[in-house]
């Protein structure tokens, strides 16, 4: 039995001596490909390669013209090929029809975002998202909402980030929101708005006029800030909590390693099972009578513990979905100055325009030579901008070194840099301008090896190039430079091989109605910049930067 | 035999292939890979469908109706 190539009409293939059962077998092809593709005179011919290989598939011990052999190879590798693209489709398929889809959220979310989701939904909205900062609870907790078509929304967070939450639901949602200031009547509190925003500290004053509102959903944010049943905040929250159906807390903290922490939220999660303090912290907090009086600062009985709470509870950290996260997480932090700043900020910049509008009047021919000038006038702005950030920063660094991370702190100035040394003297290292190069190899090593060392402050021109600090995974920019370039050296400091994080939170803070707004669409629109930065053209991108800032200033003032 | 060829599900089912390439020249089979000129499908999708296609045929539906309803 042997397949060689035909020279007969247009046929292929032809067959020698095939047996009585392969005769058979080629008769019902017949029957299936018809007698225009097989066919038999004095020999059996046909067409197609595919009944080369049906016939080899069933009749092994045939033999092959070697000249058909190169061809029957092709047709095998591309069904071989063909059978794998189907099913790697079918599993991406399966995959995809397995992953929950979310109902009104803009934009794709993560995988392990819609598990969350999902779970959040399956728990009906009484759940504690506990996974590490930079996985997005935020915008977990929106699809919740937005799926669940939950009307009222009231979120409860730090007064540093209520502007983070707006700016979240404006670009993952189609929601309204609205943010209470505190200046703010009660009584003015918008009804037909989605999501209302408040922080944590006015709570108590707003409570009577939020209750009125009788909201479906709330979501408490850093909710590791109400861990003592006995604080203000917490007592406000609780009785808020009461009338809500739904309540979603969201912490970046590991609270299951201090449980004592974790009672007040399930308290309002699940008050039917979780209503004893004292039989709690004796169960799982190693609760007992201490010198000064009740202590309950351990942790025990985990395992039972988690059993209990996993309907409620989820966590995941940034190593478990490391394999869907980009390297790098840019996370805008929006703010407004603090009231005293503002003010400052404010005459500052009155006064460098009317000293532009003086110089521009008179100046102009030697306007080239004033550039250094109106730099140190602008570089004044910024200071004043970047000293306003440092309340949120610390809040920030706060939450980091709770997680047990490590964070690497840049700025353009000394001023806010050394009141941050001030603060965290103890657990951070500082590199400036004036740092002498012979010390700052042992500073970084210090950094990178002690463990006590949480936080490194660095200029970010003398620490944001040429040094590795790959022991943060956390980097906040307390001011953008003029250079584009020179931002993103300093986020790169962690973001390097080395790295276990593998994946780094790049917190840029952002006041609102200053320079950073400029900058930052700047940065956004203009991202060629940066390549042109790097072949050096440093200075006359500098100076454009500025001249183009000024122009803003003027038209502002006009 | 998850994928095959159209030659391979027609063997299968013992209809002529010409049948089963007429319904997919209409649209009514669909490949779930191509590799070149080679289409591989889903054998039991293509054994559901042509079942589906004779009991429509046989309640008096034209093919083009069938596609519509599949």
């Amino acid at each position: 039995m042997r397949i060689n190539k035909d020279t007969k009409d247009n046929y292929k293939y032809v067959i020698e001596d095939p047996s009585i059962e392969m005769e058979s077998f080629l008769y019902y092809l017949q029957g299936i490909f018809g007698y225009k593709e097989i066919n038999k005179e004095d020999l059996w011919r046909f067409i197609d390669s595919e009944i080369v290989f049906m016939i080899r598939n069933r009749f092994k011990e045939v033999e092959i013209d070697p000249v058909i052999k190169t061809k029957l190879k092709i047709y095998e590798m591309d069904v071989a090929e063909a059978i794998a693209k189907a099913q790697r489709e079918e599993e991406i398929r399966k995959k995809k029809n397995n992953i929950f889809q979310v109902n009104g959220i803009n934009g794709d979310m993560y995988d392990y975002q819609r598990t969350g989701v999902q779970f959040l939904l399956n728990s009906e909205g009484r759940a504690l998202l506990a996974d590490s900062p930079g996985c997005g609870k935020s915008i977990q907790s929106l699809g919740y909402i937005t799926h669940s078509g939950s009307k009222k929304n009231l979120i409860v967070c730090p007064a540093s980030v209520k502007f983070s939450w707006e700016s979240e639901i404006e670009k993952w949602t189609n929601l309204t929101s609205f943010v209470v200031d505190s200046s703010l009547d009660p009584r003015d509190i918008p009804y037909d708005v989605d999501c209302i925003i408040i922080n944590y500290d006015v709570l108590k004053k707003y409570l009577i006029e939020l209750k009125k509102h009788k909201f479906n959903t709330l979501v408490a944010d850093e909710s590791h800030l109400i861990k003592s049943p006995t604080a203000q905040r917490s007592k406000a929250l609780k009785m808020l909590a009461r009338d809500i159906q739904h309540v979603i807390f969201l912490t970046g903290t590991p609270v299951l390693s201090r449980p004592i922490e974790m009672f007040n939220m399930l308290n309002m999660i699940d008050p039917k099972v979780w209503n004893n303090y004292y039989k709690y912290a004796v169960e799982f907090c190693d609760g007992k009578q201490g010198y000064w009086g009740f202590e309950a600062k351990g942790a025990t009985n985990l395992e039972k513990l988690h059993n209990s709470i996993s309907k409620y509870f989820l966590r995941r950290t940034k190593e478990e979905v490391l394999s869907e996260l980009p390297p790098k997480i840019p996370i805008e932090v929006p703010i407004e100055l603090p009231p005293e700043d503002r003010a400052q900020y404010d005459l500052v910049e009155s006064n460098l325009i009317q000293y532009l509008k003086n110089k521009k009047k008179t100046d102009r021919a030697i306007a080239k030579s004033l550039q250094a000038e109106k730099l140190v006038k602008l570089n004044l702005l910024r200071e004043i901008n970047a000293m306003g950030k440092l309340e949120v920063a610390k809040e920030k660094i706060d939450a980091i070194i709770e997680a047990g991370e490590k964070v690497l702190v840049f700025s353009n100035f000394n001023g806010p840099l050394k009141e941050l040394y001030d603060t965290y003297e103890e657990t951070s290292v500082m590199i400036l301008g004036e740092t002498p190069v012979e010390e700052r190899g042992q500073i970084v090593k210090d950094f990178q090896t002690n463990p006590n060392k949480k936080v490194f402050i660095g200029g970010m021109k003398s620490a944001g190039v040429g040094i590795t600090l790959t022991a943060a995974s956390n980097v906040i920019i307390l001011d953008y430079p003029w250079n584009p370039a020179d931002l993103i050296q300093s986020e790169d400091r962690a973001h390097r091989v080395g790295n276990k994080a593998e994946c780094i939170n790049i917190y840029r803070i952002i006041s609102k109605d200053t320079i950073d707004t400029f900058m930052q669409k700047l940065l956004k629109h203009k991202q060629d910049i940066i390549d042109k930065v790097i072949d050096g053209k440093i200075e006359e991108e500098e100076e454009k930067i500025i001249d183009q800032y000024i122009n803003v200033l003027m038209e502002k003032y006009k | 035999m998850k994928h095959a060829s159209l030659g391979e599900i027609a063997i299968k089912l013992g209809i002529n292939k010409s049948k089963l390439a007429y319904y997919f020249n209409r649209g009514l089979l669909k490949p779930v890979s191509k590799v070149g000129a080679m289409n591989v499908f889903d054998a039991d999708e293509v054994i559901k469908i042509v079942k589906k296609i004779n009991q429509m045929k046989k309640s008096g539906l034209k093919l083009e109706d069938i596609r519509l309803s599949l």
